[in-house]
């Protein structure tokens, strides 16, 4: 009993380090945000909510709007890519789907810029095949924020619905195509089901990285409504309202909140008991 | 004089009695085998020893030195794993020399104690490879020369066979024993395998639920066994239980047993039983046991079938191997040596 | 016959529409960094100059972004692989005091919005001086990289065996000395795959950059935001393609480890 408490206070040790970076780097600019998020002229108060209610409520439901339209596409996406390569080697699609995986956010939002503005790259090659004079270009409109949010997420949510997907034994595929089912009809009722899992992992990190990207909505979103990330840091830049702001990045962490909320018990139905 | 001595160790996990007041001692330069089925404890026993077990209590003498609370690295006892966990990133050379290396010996007699163990196990030849170019056979020796260069107090090995086809295993076993006589290391050689056990043991520990149930030389387990566990573990048995129906006596083909408490189980050494034609005339020997039945199914061998016997009277059916060829339906009788059966109430 | 001709047309379309949708937005970067006059609706810019990638190795802004966000990113790859190392063997191989809560904690920074910790980050380092400072940066940094560190190195302890280091103590090795000879030289290949995914992100990373680099820092990645923002398009695309290549060899070179397979440890 002794030498166990010794071993857990030497792995504590080994930890803590890190654990304190973590407390004063990231708790302590939590809780701040928190605790500034009350205060206008250094009074306790709602105030901040009432502002973000009343100038932002459009731009909050536009965020969740886009970002639950980027995870639908996103997986219907990834589960065709996935359920593609599962069955059929193909080296072409394997490189292209994974290309954006390590190019920086920032990069893709500018690349997107002059791919999708009105007199861009895209436009330039469809004007000439399609032979008329001008086309609207996407970037800046709510268009051009899903194309690109959809291009930089698919290729994680891809990834990890084909790991899943290809660590599936192939015996329960084949025992089902054995009993006459077709390719369209396993994945849908062998497949799916058993990676259920991992789908709404793809799915819940798509969430999260899509509603707190600031990079890409203000490269390439509309002016307004915009995501809440981009309000964000215009009430601090043009208006150096920190108290806004910050009751915005409450806002935005009790959506994910209530979303790892939900999947936490998710994962509880499904494993029958939360484990590590 | 012991070399090692554990008393009275216990260890629990959770509701679980991994070892339950075992008591073990191993003689200079002898080798005991702890054999169990999995789940048994004898796993915990041999990591126990090792110092990668926390006992609940009990202690562990090396030498006569108590050696129950030292951490594993501060115990002269060698252990071979049973995945052999040769380091990938050195050499033959280097994994056999690291114990000695961390003994601070100098560079030269590393150099030799290295090549003698090499040596010993025949491996020289392999000092400059890396693990993963060797074969399986090849690991398990590289592992071993890692184990007996720095000339522990005991040896530890944690079925070292069990990673071997069964051709390759049958040969190491002769092999390991020459070995071990050799070197004249006390050793603990943890195994499943009865057959194994028996084969290579000098004395053999049997264990089942955390408790050791006998210890003693091959011989007196195979024939004297303790137990019905002991019994059924050792050996290629069938078993019979016969419940008493009257409160007299039970009848057991020619043999009358006196009832106790519980079921009747007649353990008997399959390989040992005679199989014969039922009208033969054979004359028994005092405490011989004789059956009689039929024959229900048979399994073709090779050298020898397979029969599925109903015993008259019993009801119940035995499982015995014969060279002889009998047809399905044929009446037989069976003959069991004195030595070869063994009755217990449960 | 006519069913394979129409699969084949299927085919280079398809495969038409995948280059012009994944590769078409690199290759107008590309374009516009060697463009010096482009009119719409011209296919291709009318005049075409070097000047803006001499820039890069010229004494200038450019440059000087480049080398400071190299700086930081190395500093950060720094502190977070020192920092990582030790947890990450704790969490492989001890059983710690609420662990899983300590493992939430430790994926909060990636799991969660950033932007309201790093701007509440950045008033904190104004008041200490941070602000407008490498070090701030490369705090920030190290802060949201080390989940990246720490799963990737404590994948790496995990996946060796026990046994090979429990030998090494029973041979008579120390805990400390059994780290140094058998667990860490067998994990160096993990480590070095943790460090440069964190100079990656590091090097791409804009927000924390952004909010606590100003006003005097201007990283790759901010000026490239200024620069693009500023229709200064030929700079700004000049330096997306170089914090781009670093991505692109990375990703050749662990074409070979990052097989779907190994990353669908993360969804179980």
């Amino acid at each position: 009993m002794r030498l166990q408490t010794k071993e857990r206070f030497i792995g504590f040790l080994l930890v803590l380090p890190a654990f304190l970076v973590l407390i004063f780097l990231y708790v302590y600019p939590l809780i701040r945000a928190i605790w500034t998020s009350f205060l206008k002229d250094n009074h306790l108060t709602w105030a901040n909510y009432g502002k973000v209610f009343e100038i932002y409520s459009r731009d909050v439901l536009y965020s969740v709007v886009m970002t639950t339209g980027v995870v639908l596409v996103v997986l219907v996406l990834s589960i065709l890519l996935a359920s593609y390569l599962r069955f059929k080697e193909w080296r072409f699609l394997d490189l292209m789907y994974r290309l954006p995986l390590f190019i920086p956010f920032l990069i893709v939002g500018h690349a997107m810029r002059i791919f999708l503005a009105p007199h861009g790259t895209l436009n330039n090659l469809l004007t000439r095949i399609l032979r008329v004079e001008e086309l609207p270009g996407f970037s800046r409109s709510w268009i051009g924020l899903l194309w690109t949010f959809v291009w930089v997420m698919t290729p994680y949510a891809a990834l990890i619905v084909l790991g899943a997907f290809r660590a599936l034994d192939s015996s329960y595929i084949e025992a089902a195509r054995n009993l006459g089912a077709s390719k369209a009809k396993v994945v849908f009722t062998v497949i799916m089901p058993m990676c259920k899992p991992s789908i709404m992992v793809a799915a819940i990190l798509t969430f999260v990285r899509t509603i707190s990207s600031l990079t890409i909505p203000v490269m390439i979103g509309p002016n307004t409504p915009n995501m809440i990330t981009v309000d964000m840091m215009f009430r601090i830049n043009f208006f150096n309202d920190w108290g806004v702001a910050n009751a915005l990045g409450v806002v935005s962490y009790l959506i994910v909140v209530v979303l790892a909320v939900y999947y936490l018990r998710f994962m509880a139905t499904e494993r029958g008991g939360i484990k590590g | 004089m012991a070399v090692l001595q554990a008393q009275g160790l216990y260890k629990s996990y959770g509701q679980v009695k991994a070892l339950d007041d075992v008591n073990i001692e191993i003689e200079d330069s002898e080798l005991l085998a702890v054999i169990g089925p999995s789940g048994s404890g004898k796993t915990t026993l041999l990591r126990s020893i090792a110092g990668f077990v926390q006992l609940d209590s009990g202690k562990i003498f090396i030498k006569s030195k108590d050696i129950t609370d030292l951490p594993p690295e501060k115990r002269n006892v060698a252990m071979f794993f049973q995945n052999y966990a040769l380091w990938p990133h050195m050499t033959v050379f280097e994994n056999v020399a690291y114990g000695l290396k961390i003994r601070r010996y100098d560079k030269k007699a590393i150099r030799e104690k290295v090549e003698w163990a090499l040596d010993f196990l025949d491996i020289k030849s392999l000092a400059e490879r890396k693990p993963n170019q060797l074969s399986g056979g090849q690991q398990q020796r590289v592992a071993l020369a890692r184990a007996i260069v720095v000339q522990p107090d005991v040896l530890l090995l944690d079925e070292p066979l069990s990673n071997l086809d069964a051709k390759i295993r049958m040969r190491i076993r002769f092999e390991l024993k020459a070995l071990q006589k050799k070197l004249q290391i006390a050793t603990l050689y943890v195994t499943h395998d009865q057959e194994e056990a028996l084969s290579i043991a000098d004395r053999i520990a049997v264990m089942h639920n955390g408790k050791v149930l006998q210890i003693g030389t091959p011989q007196q387990v195979y024939k004297e066994p303790v137990n019905l566990f002991v019994a059924d573990f050792i050996g290629v048995n069938s078993i019979v239980r016969i419940k008493p129906l009257d409160k007299d006596i039970v009848k057991v083909g020619n043999l009358e047993f006196q009832p106790q408490q519980g079921v009747l189980h007649l353990v008997i050494r399959a390989e040992e039983a005679r199989v014969l034609p039922a009208k033969e005339h054979v004359t028994l020997k005092e405490g011989d046991l004789k059956l009689e039945g039929i024959i229900m199914g048979k399994l073709y061998l090779g050298s020898k079938h397979r029969y599925e016997i109903k015993i008259h009277g019993i009801e119940e059916i035995l499982f015995i191997n014969s060279e002889e060829a009998f047809k399905i339906n044929e009446q037989i009788q069976i003959i069991i040596p004195k030595d070869s059966f063994f009755v217990y109430w449960q | 016959m006519k069913f394979s001709i129409l699969r084949m047309t299927l085919k280079v379309v398809f495969i038409i529409f995948m280059l012009l949708v994944m590769i078409g937005p690199l290759v107008g970067i590309v374009i516009w960094s060697f463009a010096r006059v482009w009119y719409w609706p011209s296919p291709l810019p009318q005049e075409f100059t070097l000047r803006y990638w001499i820039e890069v190795f010229k004494q200038g802004r450019v440059l000087n972004s480049l080398v400071l966000s190299v700086t930081i990113a190395l500093l950060t790859v720094a502190f977070s692989t020192l920092l990582a190392i030790p947890a990450a063997y704790g969490f492989a191989r001890y059983r710690l005091p609420f662990e899983r809560i300590l493992l939430l904690l430790f994926l909060m920074p990636q799991a969660f919005p950033q932007l309201p910790v790093f701007i509440n980050l950045a008033s904190i380092f104004g008041r200490m001086g941070l602000r407008g400072n490498i070090w701030g940066i490369v705090l920030a940094h190290t802060m949201a990289s080390l989940v990246f560190s720490l799963w990737i190195i404590t994948a790496t302890f995990k996946s060796i065996p026990v046994e090979l280091e429990q030998v090494a103590q029973n041979l008579g090795a120390s805990r400390f000395k059994v780290f140094w000879t058998i667990t860490f030289p067998i994990a160096i290949p993990g480590i070095i795959a943790g460090a440069i995914y964190v100079f990656l992100w590091s090097m791409g990373e804009f927000t924390a950059a952004f909010f606590i680099g100003a006003p005097f820092i201007q990283t790759a990645p901010v000026l490239m935001y200024t620069s693009s923002m500023g229709y200064n398009l030929q700079i700004a695309s000049v330096i997306a393609i170089i914090l781009i290549i670093p991505s692109l060899i990375f990703m050749i070179l662990i074409e070979r480890f990052l097989k779907a397979e190994y990353i669908a440890s993360l969804g179980g």
